[in-house]
């Protein structure tokens, strides 16, 4: 119960982040999902732009860290956005066993994956 | 008659109304509302399938490459689809509330809304170059 | 033969039921008719048992809000020729317990309008008896929270709002709207004060931007963006505090 406890003092911290993610999904997402998740895919555009050998020649150039960058912070930042969102709709709905444990869930996984993402672009993609 | 005692004046046996668990199904502002809130659903599974990709990108060519096969398959497609409606009404609504919020005076709701779906405008442009021809 | 319109109103008598019940009544429809002069004439003709609160008939006092059709509104200011020749259902305010009848209890949202303390706060207590001081503010100055002093109380917001009547300890979108008004007035020094409150798990925090408060608000007071601009506030005064260590 500390923990929880804990977890709900940081709530400018949690509003904050999810604030930032909500920009971030609001402002790049739409582009971003319909060129990889549709137009690519369809083939309305260029389908080698997701080539295997693309994305490492784009990861290494000298750019490479602000595309690495930038995708940290469209995984990250909408994860967390998602994480708080969800959390008190959990709340809004009353699904009251959910209820107690969501922010330890839904921060928490915001958290590992985001580390997860690290380890990927900046340890094993370098 | 003189009321001496106050308490004379404080309810007795109120009558609680409990909402239902389906209270966002009862009027269509709350289910407007509820469909916003389940677009972070998807934002959190395009943010994964981010990750997956590049997982995959980790683990060489061969996975990676069948991978995205996956990706490219019709079904994921619909979904992403799906996902991208989803995605554009949490735009839509994040700009409208981002206007009430910072539209004090001298400036406006409806100025900062657009101020929005301007630099909304030209952020998709260049990332479509960015990423397309770059 | 003179037109007629049906409200249905509900009907609550703590003393001898325990559920809600309805009741429908006929009643001559008038153009320039409000509901509440539909419901006065219901209690001076039909029946005068019917009870429900108003005072001054022109959307001042805010005592005469009710849910119409599902929607909370002063019944005042909404008149019979809006849903003519429709019918009207009028329930007591949505969210509030219920004494009698279309009267709420408002015990919970007087007191936590007491504790948002809805009044100039100074730093130096014996300014605010201080009549021979003069502060002096601009109209820019008077800007800032001008819209929230439009606020007659009449809790419609709180009827509107999904968050209160599930988590009925949130403090709900008036009492947030009147701490803004008052943290943001110049003359004023009591925001850490109300901070404590405004920012407390069941301040600010607890709102999930429904946004139906705005849209019911007689005044236009719209509680819903000032809400999000105090967690705004108070975010940046906890990653401040926290810069300094206080955190
Ligand atoms: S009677 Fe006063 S606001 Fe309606």
């Amino acid at each position: 119960m500390g923990l929880l406890k804990k977890i709900n003092a940081l709530e400018p911290l949690w509003w904050s982040l999810f604030g930032l993610g909500g920009m971030i999904a609001a402002f790049i997402l739409p582009v971003h999902l319909f060129l990889h998740g549709i137009a690519i895919p369809m083939g309305w555009v260029s389908p080698d732009l997701l080539s295997y050998e693309r994305m490492m020649s784009v990861l290494s150039s000298p750019y490479g860290i602000i595309v690495k960058l930038f995708l940290f912070s469209i995984i990250s930042f909408p994860l967390f956005h998602a994480a708080h969102r969800i959390r008190l709709t959990i709340e809004d709905l009353r699904i009251g066993w959910l209820n107690t444990i969501m922010p330890l869930i839904s921060y928490g996984g915001a958290i590992v994956l985001s580390v997860i993402t690290i380890v990927v672009l900046f340890y094993k993609l370098s | 008659m003189k009321h001496t005692d106050n308490s004379i004046t404080e309810p007795t046996k109120t009558y609680r109304r409990i909402m239902p668990n389906t209270w966002w199904l009862k009027k269509g502002s709350y289910t407007l509302f509820m469909l916003r809130e389940l677009s972070s659903v998807f934002v959190a599974i395009y943010a994964i399938f981010l990750l997956i990709r590049l997982c995959a990108l980790s683990q060489g060519a061969e996975i990676y490459n069948s991978k995205t096969a996956i990706f490219n398959s019709g079904w994921m497609i619909a979904l992403h689809a799906v996902m991208w409606v989803f995605i554009m009404y949490h735009m839509i609504t994040w700009f409208k509330i981002s206007g009430r919020i910072f539209g004090k005076k001298p400036l406006s709701p409806g100025l900062v809304t657009i101020a929005n779906y301007i630099v909304w405008v030209v952020v998709s442009v260049v990332l479509f170059l960015i990423i397309t021809k770059g | 033969m003179a037109e007629e319109i049906k409200i249905t109103v509900t009907r609550y008598n703590p003393d001898k039921e325990a559920e809600l019940k309805t009741q429908t009544f006929t009643i001559p429809y008038h153009n320039d008719w409000s509901i509440l002069d539909g419901l006065n004439y219901i209690k001076a003709e039909l029946d005068g048992t019917l009870t429900y609160r108003w005072s001054c008939r022109m959307a001042v006092c805010g005592s005469c809000g009710m849910m119409v059709n599902g929607t909370p509104r002063l019944t005042c200011s909404t008149y019979l020729n809006e849903f003519y020749p429709g019918e009207i259902t009028i329930e007591p305010l949505a969210n509030f317990p219920i004494i009698r009848d279309l009267v709420v209890d408002l015990t919970d949202f007087m007191d936590k309008l007491k504790e948002v303390k809805p009044w100039i706060i100074r730093k130096n207590k014996s300014d605010e008896n201080d009549t021979s001081k003069e502060y002096i503010q601009t109209t820019a100055q008077m800007d800032k929270y001008y819209q929230q002093t439009l606020c007659i109380n009449c809790t419609l917001c709180y009827a509107a709002c999904p968050v209160y009547g599930l988590h009925p300890d949130f403090i709900g979108p008036a009492v947030i709207a009147l701490g803004y008004r008052y943290n943001n007035d110049s003359r004023d020094q009591g925001k850490d004060e109300r901070r404590k409150f405004l920012a407390s798990e069941d301040g600010v925090w607890k709102c999930t931007v429904v946004g139906d408060c705005t849209e019911v608000c007689p005044k236009h007071v719209d509680p819903s963006a000032v809400i999000q601009r105090t967690k705004v506030d108070n975010a940046t005064n906890w990653f401040f505090s926290f810069l300094k260590g206080k955190k």
